[in-house]
């Protein structure tokens, strides 16, 4: 259908200000991120000089003085395992507690329900200070394992309600199957269930890795030790302790950020539906 | 839906009580015995003194409180317009068939969400740093030097500051959640109003608000959900200063139990805080009705 000469004008105008406008939000969003990795191959005199002209002369070796500065080879180790470990965690309790809540009646499954619920609408970081209390009370502060617990427990609620609206659109056939081939419970979560939560698993765990890897506030107050502490807790102490050359910082924040950079470049289909279906659902 | 047989009463025990007991033990634990130390003047000691609704009394007088929490409600009120209001529209560009390279720009939007709090407060100080940051250069090359302030020095502009950091780091994630609202519009419905003529004000008003109205209300708690829990960003930027000026509920509350030892206050303030996010999600729900049916 050929439009009329002023109908083609103006969406051709429409079409200018879509574009330029969404280049310009675009341009806000990413140009303080390209501005700090550029700024951190610069020199202080050069960086103060001209906040955004391209480095004159490349200085790669910021990054070096920021991982010795920031004892960042020790904070990125241990930013991964708390990260691999939690991970595992979150996943394995949170498989196991929806399981039971969605396949069996028992006597208290509502207050079980009732309790994670609640855990997803508080904001969690009200317990921080009773939970150091109890936490030096048992001897588990500043432990190379402190962070295991909390950082698991909190994201419990969520990651179980995203389980458990996935099992209640799973057909029990399966595994009903199963059970008259005398598949014993472990052998049906394990070859039967686990597999059908293929989808909604790899969501979580891209979604919990990405939370645990950027988690500040519990690292902040379980762990003082130097060398237990993870990423962000170690970059919030850069600052305050190394603010004479802003490069190395800036170096430092490019080195914590480029991991989750590359994970989002290769999985950002995946991420952006994680976090909407735990939004939306959740 | 017919259920299974049950398994024996052991594997009960193992596999639902041992991550279960996880839960009680760092979660509800904490909040029972919360709301227990707060009822008690305690400076983690070995002595503890009772006094009832003690603290709860002196945190209704207490100007700091009152600050922070004026400071949490003006975060929010930050957020609601950039996320919820100023998202929609973002979301709206990017569904636009004019638009160009539609994934690359929902990538670059989003890219922010998933940097560490901490990152992003740290980088921005630098950018709102007066005499070599990003944005008095912008500023000046715009020939506005006039409006450079202290971005996080200043009592009056500081929440300003830091409101817009956390618009700018978050607002990816509302467009990302309305994007797949506006994908679930009916494409008949939207060609049927353009027959009739429709231009886009009108589409937008009577066919995409109402048909995304429990999105705009989820993304809505949402935001209010994660912005009572601020902290990183606050903490990295400014410390809750100058003074006090930028304190808010979560930082409060770590200052008076890590640094000033107030445990019993402390806790005061947290329980506290979970009421007050309680009343406003519940708010939210009473003003914007139950209506479910929509997706």
């Amino acid at each position: 259908m050929r439009k009329s000469l002023p109908r083609r004008l103006a969406s051709a105008g429409a079409r200018i200000v879509v574009n330029l406008g969404m280049c310009l939000l675009s341009l806000t969003a990413i140009y303080p991120v390209f501005w700090m990795v550029l700024s951190s191959f610069k020199d202080d005199a050069g960086f103060v000089a001209d906040p955004i002209r391209l480095p004159r002369a490349w200085h790669p070796e910021n990054f070096l003085s920021a991982i010795e500065i920031g004892n960042m080879r020790t904070a990125a180790f241990n930013s991964l395992y708390v990260t691999v470990a939690v991970v595992v965690g979150i996943v394995g309790c949170s498989f196991l507690i929806a399981y039971f809540l969605n396949r069996f009646h028992f006597a208290g499954k509502r207050v079980i329900g009732a309790l994670f619920s609640f855990g997803l609408l508080i904001p969690v970081h009200c317990c921080m200070v009773a939970l150091y209390i109890q936490f030096s009370h048992f001897g588990l502060n500043d432990k190379w394992y402190s962070l295991f617990l909390p950082l698991t427990a909190f994201s419990l609620p969520l990651s179980i309600t995203l389980i458990n609206n996935f099992l209640s659109s799973t057909p029990l056939e399966v595994e009903e199957a199963a059970i008259i081939d005398g598949a014993s419970l472990e052998a049906r979560l394990v070859r039967v269930v686990l597999p059908i939560c293929r989808p909604i698993i790899s969501t979580l765990v891209i979604l919990n890795a990405l939370w645990t890897w950027n988690e500040f506030p519990f690292a902040l107050v379980l762990i003082n030790n130097t060398n237990l502490k993870t990423l962000p807790l170690m970059m919030a102490n850069f600052k305050t302790q190394y603010t004479t050359s802003y490069t190395i910082l800036l170096a430092a924040l490019t080195l914590c950020s480029i991991p989750v950079i590359l994970v989002y470049t290769f999985f950002s289909k995946q991420i952006m539906q994680g976090m909407t279906d735990g939004a939306v659902k959740g | 839906m017919s259920k299974l047989k049950k398994p024996p009463r052991y594997k009960f025990l193992i596999y639902l009580g041992v991550p279960l007991s996880i839960y009680l033990f760092t979660v509800i634990a904490p909040i029972l015995t919360g709301g227990y130390y707060s009822l008690f003047r305690w400076k983690g000691g070995p002595n503890k003194t009772f006094i009832g609704l003690g603290n709860y009394i002196q945190l209704l007088q207490d100007g700091e409180f009152w600050n922070s929490l004026k400071n949490n409600m003006v975060i929010l009120l930050f957020t609601v317009i950039g996320q919820v209001v100023f998202g929609l529209f973002v979301a709206v560009l990017l569904s636009s068939n004019y638009l160009k390279y539609p994934s690359v720009h929902r990538f670059v939007i989003f890219l922010p969400v998933i940097l560490s709090g901490v990152v992003v407060g740290t980088l921005w100080s630098v950018i709102f740093n007066k005499s070599y940051g990003l944005l008095d250069w912008l500023l000046s090359v715009l020939g506005l030097s006039g409006l450079s302030r202290n971005w996080l020095g200043d009592p009056d502009v500081v929440m300003l500051s830091i409101g817009a950091v956390m618009v700018w780091q978050q607002i990816g994630f509302s467009v990302v959640i309305y994007l797949a609202s506006l994908q679930n519009i009916p494409k008949d419905v939207v060609e049927m109003a353009e027959i009739d003529g429709a231009g886009w004000l009108t589409k937008f008003l009577y066919i995409t608000l109402p048909l995304m109205y429990n999105t705009i209300k989820v993304s809505m708690i949402l935001v209010i959900a994660g912005n009572m829990k601020a902290f990183d960003h606050v903490f990295t930027m400014t410390k809750g200063g100058p003074g006090t000026s930028s304190s808010v509920l979560t930082l409060y509350a770590y200052k008076k139990s890590f640094q000033n030892l107030q445990i019993g206050y402390a806790s005061a303030i947290s329980i506290g805080t979970i009421f007050v996010s309680l009343a406003i999600i519940l708010l939210v729900n009473l003003l914007m009705g139950r209506r479910r049916e929509d997706a």
